[in-house]
């Protein structure tokens, strides 16, 4: 990752409190991912202990991910509603739909909880984009064929 | 411009009134997240293509959450001088026929839900009126307090949603918006406006029910550096969409609660902690805060009254735990959110160790209107200990899914029925979970209890946020038990033992229980564990994991028996 970008998002949050999760979600959204070197380049700029920032990176390991994530993010809702509304098998679904034909490294599947649209559970939401289970899967195949 | 004086407010009043009663025609779209999931950005596109095609002259506005969830896609027309028009399932097919009937000046009657020739304004009591005459083609409509939709209801918190576009703030102010906020800066002494806060009974509607006015006289009174008031907008609970609709419908009435409340406590600063990966509901609270800023609502010398006050915007970055008063100050100061023991209250120490408050969305929207219209008015409301008004988000298996906000004490039946339209046809109603995971379920024969704090924790259940789930008789218990339990699991922090440990174990025998190779003594295991974790974990989290597995057990034994003895789910749920 470029340091000079790193840089900018460090001076962006210079006079907040308690900034570091801000800057870790700011380096996530640019990059995809934590690149090791960022973190460690992060720890030296503001006298963080690395293992420190290792703590919160992976205490929240559903926020930040320090391997790249796939291009194209599916979020599978399994609030209690979805739950009701079988958005187990709709997960399933989802994974062979995903897994047709292989190459699925372009997508990045995730479980989960809630995501505030349960009139029309089981929902998925693709890209930030809210889905109902078919849709959802007619979407993913449009993907697949634009890579 | 800076706000400085009664005047200056009402100049951008006027200015919203001209907004929201324009000259020329004004349609609006829900763009809250289940209107978006029903195509809603389409229907905006299509609406533009369409208004142009026609050669139609009228604005396009976004707006936030109505509720009628199951009416989406929902639009709104407002022609100068006739009364605004709802309409309910707006997709784009349906849109030339709209707007075929906009330029006509006539009613789409196929999909109109009601009329509305004036609003009720609950913060001052006042009504907004968008026409004074109906014409006769509009007079077999509906009214508004004709919909049966909103005769349960009392819309006190979500006064605003749906109504407004709630990225001006000019509307907001429109409909008595930051009124209250220049009462209590100039008018009232942060002690009166703590006392109005006690005496209005109004209590937290996070989960806990803590009165609201003595957690902020106890922070009033601690000493130290720097106070906090801090806004929890992280939805933990899995099933509760509303505070991502209030916060999208009506951002500027969280910001008015805060500044009120920093006020009164005499803190400087103010932090909404937002739940990370919500863009949308990022942006409109950033704009919000902005505005308020150029408008010096925030800032320095707020209303010439020598308080200065600011309010940033956080993104968390952790789930269920984080909702946890410490573990999300913790979270705030850029640490891992782990929650701590909590003989000092926060109120004392809390943020950076300095007495801090915290209350969610919906606690922070009723301080203005008790502010605006007194404690006397709002303690009508409601039952004898639990004051003001309830929102709920009903969905599950339910005919109509929607975000509704009823005065306490009104029964989870008339809930159901009368606002959710019963379960659907062939089913049974079987069980209700009130307040997310910490509520458990209650039975359908207790359908008739009341959206009250203490009627509904006598019977060991909780208010909790109001995410209510009905659950008819397809729905397994041990299933739903396994649910829960499995969702605690994965949010547990793992600090402390009987909680990282104690849910693992449930989840194992549940697991068990449910692949048909539970056991007889299993029960009491279950019973065992619970005690030990309602005694001994660190925080409410751990406390409350066992409450599902104890009411499943109190009241559907008989479910859990069937599993073990005769291998067989009833609900067919289970794969034994």
């Amino acid at each position: 990752m470029d340091i000079k970008k790193v840089n900018e998002i460090i001076e962006k949050h210079k006079a907040e409190k308690g900034a570091l999760t801000s800057i870790l979600h700011n380096i996530q959204e640019q990059e995809g991912y934590l690149p090791e070197e960022a973190l460690g380049y992060l720890s030296d700029r503001l006298h963080i202990p690395l293992s420190e920032i290792f703590r919160v990176v992976t205490y929240f390991d559903k926020a930040f991910s320090l391997e790249p994530r796939g291009k194209h993010i599916i979020k599978v809702c399994q609030g209690t509603t979805c739950h009701l509304k079988h958005s187990d098998q709709a997960l399933i679904e989802i994974k062979e739909e995903l897994d047709k034909n292989g190459e699925n490294g372009h997508f990045y599947l995730e479980k989960v909880r809630c995501l505030g649209c349960c009139a029309e559970a089981p929902v998925i939401e693709i890209d930030g984009v809210m889905f109902d289970k078919d849709t959802a899967k007619g979407t993913i195949i449009k993907l697949k064929s634009e890579k | 411009m800076k706000v400085k004086s009664i005047r200056d407010l009402n100049k951008l009043k006027s200015e919203g009134e001209k907004l929201l009663r324009p000259r020329k025609i004004r349609i609006q779209v829900g763009t809250a997240p289940c209107a978006l999931s029903k195509g809603a950005k389409d229907v905006m596109e299509k609406l533009k293509e369409e208004l142009e095609h026609q050669k139609v002259d009228a604005t396009i506005m976004p707006v936030g959450c109505i509720g009628i969830c199951y009416e989406e896609p929902i639009v709104e027309v407002i022609a100068p001088g006739k009364p605004k028009l709802t309409y309910g399932r707006i997709t784009t097919d349906k849109v030339p026929s709209l707007v075929k009937a906009i330029a006509k000046g006539k009613a789409l009657k196929k999909n109109v839900l009601y009329r509305t020739s004036e609003e009720d304004l609950i913060i001052n009591g006042k009504t907004f009126r968008y026409a004074s005459k109906t014409p006769p083609e509009f007079k077999k409509i509906p009214t508004l307090k004709e919909f049966k939709f909103f005769h349960p209801q009392l819309r006190v918190t979500l006064r605003n949603a749906g109504l407004i576009n709630p990225e001006t703030i000019e509307e907001y102010i429109a409909r008595g918006g930051y009124a209250a906020f220049h009462k209590a800066l100039t008018k009232m002494t942060p002690d009166k406006i703590i006392e109005e806060v006690i005496k209005s009974g109004l209590r937290g509607r996070g989960g806990g029910g803590f009165p609201t006015g003595s957690k902020w006289k106890t922070c009033r009174e601690a000493k130290g550096k720097g106070k906090y008031v801090l806004c929890n907008c992280s939805e933990g609970d899995p099933g509760i969409g509303m505070h991502k609709s209030l916060i999208e419908s009506d951002p500027h009435s969280i910001l008015e609660g805060l500044i009120i409340g920093g006020y009164a406590i005499g803190a400087k600063e103010g932090y909404i902690y937002l739940h990370y990966g919500n863009s949308s509901a990022k942006e409109k609270l950033q704009k919000s805060i902005n505005q308020a800023n150029t408008y010096g609502f925030l800032g320095e010398n707020i209303l010439n009254s020598g308080f200065n006050f600011s309010i940033t915007l956080k993104e968390g970055a952790g789930g269920y735990v984080c909702g946890e008063s410490t573990a999300l100050m913790a979270s705030l100061e850029g640490r891992a959110g782990e929650p701590r023991p909590k003989y000092i209250h926060t109120a004392e120490k809390g943020l950076w160790d300095s007495p801090t408050i915290l209350n969610n969305v919906e606690t922070w929207c009723n301080v203005p209107p008790i502010i605006l219209r007194g404690a006397t008015w709002y303690s009508k409301i409601g039952t004898k200990g639990s004051k003001g008004t309830k929102v709920i988000s009903l969905s599950g298996n339910i005919n109509r899914s929607c975000l509704v906000e009823v005065p306490m004490g009104t029964t989870l039946k008339e809930i159901i029925n009368n606002l959710g339209g019963g379960v659907p046809k062939g089913n049974k109603l079987k069980a209700i979970q009130v307040g997310g995971p910490p509520a458990g379920v209650l039975p359908a024969a207790l359908v008739d209890l009341p959206i009250d704090f203490d009627e509904l924790r006598k019977v060991g259940s909780l208010l909790g946020s109001g995410g209510m789930i009905i659950m008819d008789d397809k729905t397994c218990m041990v299933d739903l038990a396994k649910y829960f339990i499995t969702f605690l699991e994965e949010e547990s922090c793992g600090r402390c033992v009987p909680c990282r440990e104690g849910v693992k174990r449930m989840r194992e025998v549940l697991d068990g229980i449910s692949i048909a190779i539970g056991k007889e003594e299993d029960l009491n295991l279950l019973q065992q564990l619970s005690e030990c974790l309602s005694q001994a974990s660190l925080c409410d989290l751990g406390k409350s994991a066992p409450n599902i597995v104890l009411s499943t057990l109190r009241h559907f034994k008989e479910e859990y028996q069937t599993h073990i003895e005769q291998q067989v789910c009833p609900a067919k749920r289970c794969t034994m």
